[in-house]
């Protein structure tokens, strides 16, 4: 074994001894969850005939009204006894949870100090009972009692409030992939390339599947078969939404586009290519020469001379400030001699040389100062982003620092 | 000492702004932050609309610039839920989404109880297509935004059931971390249609756009300086925000940025006094 790989092993395994300690004797990466349950039911009018709704494209725009009501919040349906409506379709229960690591960490700490056990805070009802019985033998005092009982009160209403392995395992898996992205930094590794092959994965699989479901499904089939989508893909889509068939085409440049993979006339593909190609450029040309370039050009007409009027309190123009007149008038005198000098030096039909050179070099000198203040902000762009990962590693992950 | 550091390996550069930037995380380093006329103006033009007003939130970034743009997201939510304005929801990148929940449904939900999804915030999800998407909207939002990000139909939405476009929005407020994002609402909602547009960007993009102020942006908050400008803007004035430690991320990551950036200046001057040594011994570069 060579020094090198003697010193990574050693760091490796006093890293790894550290973190298991840490881990059985801190609250480290633990992810506590609180659970919604949502229950519902299309409600629907009543006089409408008993067998479900069974919307088609034909009959859309007849279709009645419906609702959907959560079971959760209005168990009984009250809203439904009047007899006006009637229950059409239910939904199966699901559970939804959401990290309250940040209230429920503080209040097991307060246990902790309190020598109480901390993982009674899971069950507010009875670590109120524990509270009282260390009260009655006088392990904590009144003033202890009371804010240790108002802090897990709080908690109480939650429905459900538990450790979630879940997703503690998912802070271990971000932990491991920015250590193992950050390695890169020493030098090419194994664990880097599995990280990078994972993200890459990850986000193509991502983006195709929300394309499927906000582009394929939302903006063509809901469109084309609204009716057949709302019985399976979308069931909050409107009753009377009607099918719109001008949607057909870009269907057909989606079969167009897809040609390509076939063994022959793959040529096809060139056709909707060329007009989402046109498209584009006609759009962009547009927002840009209005924006842009008349915009711009509108904006940069600015007044060298800028009077800075004094207001009084009651709204009475008291006179002109002299320093803030010269300042308003410098920057925009700046302003100005800036773009000038700038277009000059991207105005290759004349040489630079004499006043144009001059002017040219001047406006070097002022794209210089924006290259700088462009790469202040991207030192502070590339910091920030550092800091956050850290404030992870050191806060959701160590338990170092409070959580973010 | 002129070949040690000549020769340094860069990785050591790396351990040093690591260094520079975890330790004033682990010892919770802060300053306390002045805000600037640009901040100023951004929040007055939120704070001038009636309440109620409906304001866009566009959510145009994703997990890899979070730590700049999330905390301004999560600052804009809450002034804006401070005004009781009617929030609408939308990402043109794919990953903008989730950035809705955490940055936006999240804080609603947690913070601001009262606000009812459907009625005063409603999250109409992503949509592909860039700028094409704005072109459509601008004149026919339920064309594109047929359901919401839940599936439920645009016109059963309650607080969407009179909107037509995005010209009926009093204010487009625009995160974006790239394109599509800030420069896309300017030039095909802003400009064209005179839609009022304040901005959160990344400071890679910032120096861009800020040509656009103030005729066709109010206001610009670049980088994490211009977030943490904004949340001392909502403490001043929200006292309550002020006790809220997840509304003081931005500020937080100021004190990294302080040593990271002197870090960055001694580095620079270093390998000048370094450059001009090798020149005067005849070294070449």
């Amino acid at each position: 074994m060579n020094r090198e790989k003697l010193i990574w092993t050693i760091i490796f395994v006093i890293g790894v001894g550290a973190l298991g300690w840490r881990f059985f004797t801190t609250n480290m990466s633990m992810t506590y969850v609180a659970g919604t349950d949502y229950e519902f039911v299309e409600v629907g009018p009543a006089q409408s005939s008993d067998a479900p709704a069974q919307p088609s494209d034909k009959d859309a725009k007849t279709e009645p009204e419906t609702r959907w009501v959560n079971l959760a919040e209005d168990p009984d349906l009250k809203e439904v006894q009047s007899g006006q409506e009637k229950v059409i379709k239910k939904l199966e229960p699901w559970t939804t949870y959401r990290d309250i690591s940040m209230e429920v960490l503080p209040i097991q700490s307060a246990f902790k100090s309190a020598g109480l056990d901390p993982s009674l805070v899971l069950d507010p009802v009875d670590a109120k009972r524990q509270i009282d019985v260390a009260a009655q033998d006088g392990l904590i005092n009144d003033t202890q009692k009371t804010d240790l009982s108002m802090r897990v009160g709080a908690l109480e209403r939650y429905p459900e409030v538990g450790l979630s392995w879940q997703r503690t395992l998912g802070v271990w898996i971000a932990a491991f992939f920015t250590l193992a992205i950050m390695s890169f930094l020493y030098r090419d590794n194994p664990f880097y390339k599995v990280a990078e092959a994972v993200v890459i994965g990850a986000s193509a699989g991502y983006v195709m599947v929300a394309g499927f479901w906000t582009t394929f499904v939302k903006n063509l089939l809901v469109v084309l078969f609204p009716g057949a989508m709302r019985e399976s893909l979308v069931p909050g889509l409107k009753a009377d939404q009607a099918p719109d068939y001008i949607y057909i085409i870009p269907l057909i440049m989606i079969v167009l586009l897809l040609w390509r993979l076939a063994p022959k006339g793959g040529w096809i593909s060139r056709w909707p290519l060329a007009f989402f190609i046109g498209v584009t450029a006609g759009f962009r040309l547009i927002g840009y020469l209005e924006a842009d370039f008349l915009g711009q050009i509108a904006a940069g007409v600015i007044p060298l001379y800028v009077p800075v009027e004094v207001v009084s309190a009651s709204g009475t123009v008291e006179g002109v400030s002299a320093w803030l007149t010269i300042w308003a008038s410098f920057s925009n005198i700046v302003i100005t001699l800036a773009t000038l000098t700038g277009l000059v030096y991207f105005f290759f039909s004349v040489e630079h040389r004499g006043i144009v050179g001059r002017t040219a070099k001047v406006g070097i000198w002022f794209l210089m100062v924006a290259f700088g203040a462009m790469f202040g902000f991207t030192v502070m762009g590339r910091i920030a982003l550092l800091s956050q990962r850290l404030e992870f590693m050191f806060g959701n992950w160590l338990d170092l620092i409070q959580r973010i | 000492m002129y070949q040690f550091l000549k020769n340094l390996d860069r990785r050591w550069v790396f351990l040093l702004m690591g260094l520079a930037v975890a330790i004033p995380i682990l010892t919770n380093l802060t300053f306390p932050e002045e805000t600037s006329p640009m901040v100023k103006d951004i929040y007055q033009a939120i704070e001038d609309l009636p309440d109620g007003s409906r304001i866009l939130m566009a959510y145009d970034y994703d997990p890899g610039s979070m730590g700049e743009l999330q905390p301004m997201a999560k600052a804009f939510t809450r002034q804006c839920a401070e005004k009781n304005h009617k929030l609408y929801y939308m990402a043109l990148w794919p990953l903008g989404e989730p950035m809705i929940d955490i940055a936006g449904a999240r804080i609603l939900m947690e913070e601001y109880p009262h606000y009812k999804y459907g009625e005063d915030y409603v999250n109409l999800g992503f949509k592909p297509g860039a700028e094409a998407v704005i072109t459509v909207i601008v004149t026919d939002l339920p064309k594109l935004f047929i359901t919401d990000q839940q599936g439920t139909s645009f016109n059963d939405i309650p607080m969407c059931r009179n909107i037509r476009n995005i010209q009926q929005m009093d204010l487009i407020v625009s995160i974006s971390a790239g394109d599509p994002g800030t420069k896309q609402w300017v030039q095909y909602a802003g400009t064209p249609y005179d839609i009022p547009i304040v901005a959160g960007v990344t400071g890679v993009q910032a120096t861009q756009l800020v040509a656009y102020i103030p005729d066709q942006l109010i206001g610009l908050l670049g980088a994490i300086k211009g977030a943490a400008e904004y949340e001392q803007i909502l403490d001043d004035n929200f006292p309550h925000i002020n006790d809220n430690p997840d509304a003081q991320e931005a500020k937080k990551r100021m004190g990294p940025q302080l040593v990271g950036h002197a870090l960055m200046v001694a580095l620079i001057i270093l390998g000048n006094i370094l450059y001009f040594v090798g020149r005067r011994r005849g070294e070449e570069r």
